[in-house]
């Protein structure tokens, strides 16, 4: 019995296969299209686990994509989604804060996984994947080199919250002169900092989950673990937390 | 069709401007509210009011003015409607809800203003409202700081007259209230040229209720299991009540409960079993907003309940009939529009009790907390509202929203979530039962 | 997916309209009141949307009372993009 997860994200659309217990995933950018992309994942998925279509039972799909996606048995919110995922990996979570591409957002949950509250950021990519990687393209680097670049250098203030304002502020340390690692570093504890002011807005409770494409960095984990005096979890793959809790959810629903 | 043009020339409006605001409405009525499955067929009373809305309620107004009577806009529900009445002058409530007037009001104020003022002087001097077009004078009140300043913008292309409501609830704030009502009384009775007597007063006391009454008994449906009407027509009604003919408007919303009550009997709903059941709670929603229902009940719920000015706060507690000198009556009167639990009185308990009432009187699965942007009072109060329902185990979501469609879809998101996260609730308690 | 057809009514006044809902009423034949989509006439005010079924019903009705008078039925195809996105 297969249950089949998408979770349709504005960078990233993950896809995952779950049979219960073990499960298969496949992660590509989503491009300008939601819909093709997650066609693709499904295609991929199935591919990669060597199962045809007709044995998956049921697909759910999440994301802000979630409504381009013809094929699914439903669609749920990357809320709900998340809340799931979480739960599933690490039994003892109860709190989430999940920085994807364009939305940030912080969840908690009760024993069986079910969300007591949540908070969304406001429509601004301040303090989410797409400032990371504003920023990361200033520095003339790929997001995923950010945190070799840091290199543990004492982070030279980022003041602007706002990606715009940011933007112009690291381009004139850079004339400054000001050392990338430095501005790496401070970008790091700029975006880190929002997480932790959305966390500190939710009542934060132990163990607390850090997921979402963001997540992938290690330096942003370790200054958010400083500041909130929480045991933090990082899932293996910080990336694909949504479209498992899909995939589980819909899993469930078989059983 | 009717042609409306030489009334609008009339009134001096700008006919070029007005024709783009005419445009957007069909069409966003259509969509919002004549795509609901089994709606009432008294609701056609309604249909029919928006499509004269700028049509034959303008021509009412203005055959009154030819009469000699005199129309007074007002934009809150503390303004008491029974001193208009008793003047024998027409009260309108000004609608500020369309996004329309937005860039005409950010040329006068500044664009950190609440939508509902920017879009209220908007409307004003852009000369495309026929209502405020059509008002002999325009009463504001001291809610908030941003209505305060605009009042003196607006006063400059309009007379105004501004009730002073006090911000506490002590004695001396109550025997303050009684006299600014007496002012606004010396007000009308000037402008209209008519004495008010305690006969006067006790007739528009007497109508006032009438259609407070209307109302309760229409929101009395809203706390049946099967909700005979949607959340967004019952937010029609309400805001409808604010501008049309109350006599009409009382005959034709007694005949929709009617029918509102056979389908109770036939336990007829107009949403699936099961659908999530939301108190609305915070800031007014005026003509043409209808966003934050619309987003409701298109993403898996149902309102049954607005703890809002173009709801509850509006038409609960009756006026105290009984008193027979104008001393009697004006306390009645200031006693009841003081009881109204709006946030920008410190401090304001009354409204969390209020909050917590309705959601068991109309059997809420969870509360929707609204505000526009910029309204500090109803934003800051969040907290104490959300402390309150924390403690009492119900489930809130805070939405901030103006009246533009470009949040649409990150609102569908929080929206849908929200009731993904009640129905483990509702299944528990469903098992409790 | 609805496959009903829609007319709409026009009137030369709002009281043409109410003279014949009071009669469609009596003789239950559904109709909705809106708005007049701006496709059909650039005036504001009331139209009448009926059933492709009725049409037929309607018409006899309107020819029958000389008080009523109607400025024609519009049929209205354009699928119309929602003003909300894809929701």
């Amino acid at each position: 019995m297969y249950s089949i997860g998408i979770d349709a994200g504005s960078v990233a659309t993950k896809g995952v296969i779950f049979d219960g217990e073990k499960i298969e995933h496949v992660i590509i950018p989503t491009g300008w299209s939601p819909k093709t992309a997650s066609e693709e994942v499904l295609k991929q998925l199935l591919v990669k686990s060597n199962i045809k279509k007709e044995d998956v039972e049921r697909i759910i799909g999440t994301g802000y994509g979630r409504i381009s996606m013809p094929f699914v048995d439903k669609a749920i919110t990357e809320i709900t989604c998340h809340a799931k995922g979480a739960h599933y990996l690490n039994k003892k979570v109860r709190t989430i804060l999940d920085i994807g591409g364009q939305d940030s957002k912080v969840i908690n949950i009760d024993e069986n996984g079910n969300i007591t509250d949540f908070l969304m950021n406001d429509k601004c990519a301040a303090g989410t994947g797409r400032f990371l990687q504003v920023m990361a393209n200033v520095l003339g680097k790929d997001v995923s080199e950010l945190d070799d670049l840091t290199n543990n250098a004492r982070p030279e203030a980022i003041t602007s919250m706002c990606t715009v304002f940011a933007e112009s502020e690291v381009i004139s340390l850079l004339a400054k002169g000001i050392p990338k690692e430095n501005i790496a570093s401070g970008i790091m504890h700029s975006i880190a900092s929002r997480g932790v002011s959305l966390l500190e807005r939710i009542n934060i409770l132990d163990d607390v989950a850090f997921t979402g494409g963001v997540a992938r960095s290690d330096v942003i984990g370790r200054i958010i673990n400083d500041k909130i005096s929480k045991t933090i979890y990082k899932p293996p793959n910080s990336q694909i937390v949504g479209a498992l809790g899909a995939a589980v959810i819909g899993y469930r629903e078989l059983l | 069709m009717a042609d409306y043009r030489e009334l609008w020339k009339s009134l001096d409006m700008d006919l070029e401007k007005h024709d783009q605001l005419c445009e957007v409405l069909p069409k966003f009525y259509d969509e919002i509210y004549l795509s609901q499955e089994k709606r009432p067929e008294g609701m056609n009373y309604f249909n029919f009011v928006i499509a004269e809305v700028h049509g034959l309620r303008i021509q009412e107004l203005a055959e009154h003015r030819k009469n000699g009577q005199k129309v007074v806009g007002s934009f809150c529900v503390f303004v008491p409607d029974e001193v208009i009445s008793a003047a024998d002058a027409v009260g309108v409530g000004l609608c500020s809800g369309s996004d329309f007037w937005i860039p005409d009001g950010e040329k006068y104020l500044p664009r950190n203003s609440c939508p509902l003022v920017k879009a209220a002087v908007g409307a004003k001097t852009s000369g495309t409202c026929p209502y405020f077009q059509s008002c002999d004078l325009l009463v504001g009140e001291t809610t908030c700081d941003g209505k305060k300043k605009a009042w003196e913008i607006l006063g400059e292309h309009v007379p105004m007259h501004v009730m002073d409501l006090p911000q506490m609830k002590r004695e001396k704030d109550k025997i303050h209230w009684m006299d600014e009502i007496r002012i606004f009384i010396d007000e009308l009775e000037e402008l209209t040229g008519n004495k008010i007597t305690e006969e006067s007063l006790a007739r528009g006391i007497e109508l006032i209720n009438k259609k407070r009454e209307v109302l309760q008994r229409l929101y009395d449906l809203r706390k049946e299991e099967n909700l005979p009407i949607s959340g967004k027509d019952a937010l029609l009604v309400t805001q409808i009540a604010f501008y049309d003919n109350p006599e009409r408007f009382i005959e034709k919303t007694n005949e929709l409960c009617e029918e509102l009550e056979k389908r109770v009997q036939n336990k007829e709903s107009v949403f699936a079993e099961g659908t999530p059941r939301i108190l609305v709670s915070g800031t007014p929603m005026a003509v043409p907003n209808w966003k934050l229902h619309h987003m409701i009940e298109t993403s898996g719920g149902s309102v049954v309940c607005e703890e809002t000015c173009t709801g509850t706060r509006y038409f609960e507690n009756l006026v105290d009939n009984t008193g027979e000198t104008m001393e009697e009556q004006i306390k009645a009167l200031s006693d009841r529009y003081l009881n109204i639990n709006c946030a920008c009185f410190t401090p304001n308990p009354g409204r969390i009790d209020d909050i917590l009432r309705l959601y068991k009187e109309y059997k809420a699965d969870g509360v929707v907390y609204y505000t526009l942007p910029f309204c500090q009072t109803y934003a800051t109060e969040f907290k104490k509202v959300k402390e309150a329902l924390d403690k009492a185990d119900i489930p809130v979501i805070m939405i901030e929203s103006d009246y533009s469609l470009q949040d649409a879809g990150q609102l569908k998101t929080r929206l849908e979530a929200f009731f993904e996260m009640l129905e483990p609730k509702k299944e528990i308690a469903a098992a409790n039962k | 997916m609805k496959t009903r057809k829609y007319l709409y009514i026009l009137f030369p006044s709002y009281n043409d309209g109410l003279a014949l809902e009071s009669i469609l009423k009596t003789k239950f034949i559904s109709y909705t009141i809106v708005p007049t989509p701006r496709d059909l006439s650039k005036c504001c005010g009331i139209s009448m949307k009926v059933e492709d079924k009725d049409v037929e019903s309607i018409k006899d009705i309107v020819d029958g009372n000389p008080n009523i008078s109607i400025e024609g039925i519009f049929e209205l195809k354009k699928p119309r993009k929602s003003l909300f996105g894809s929701l």
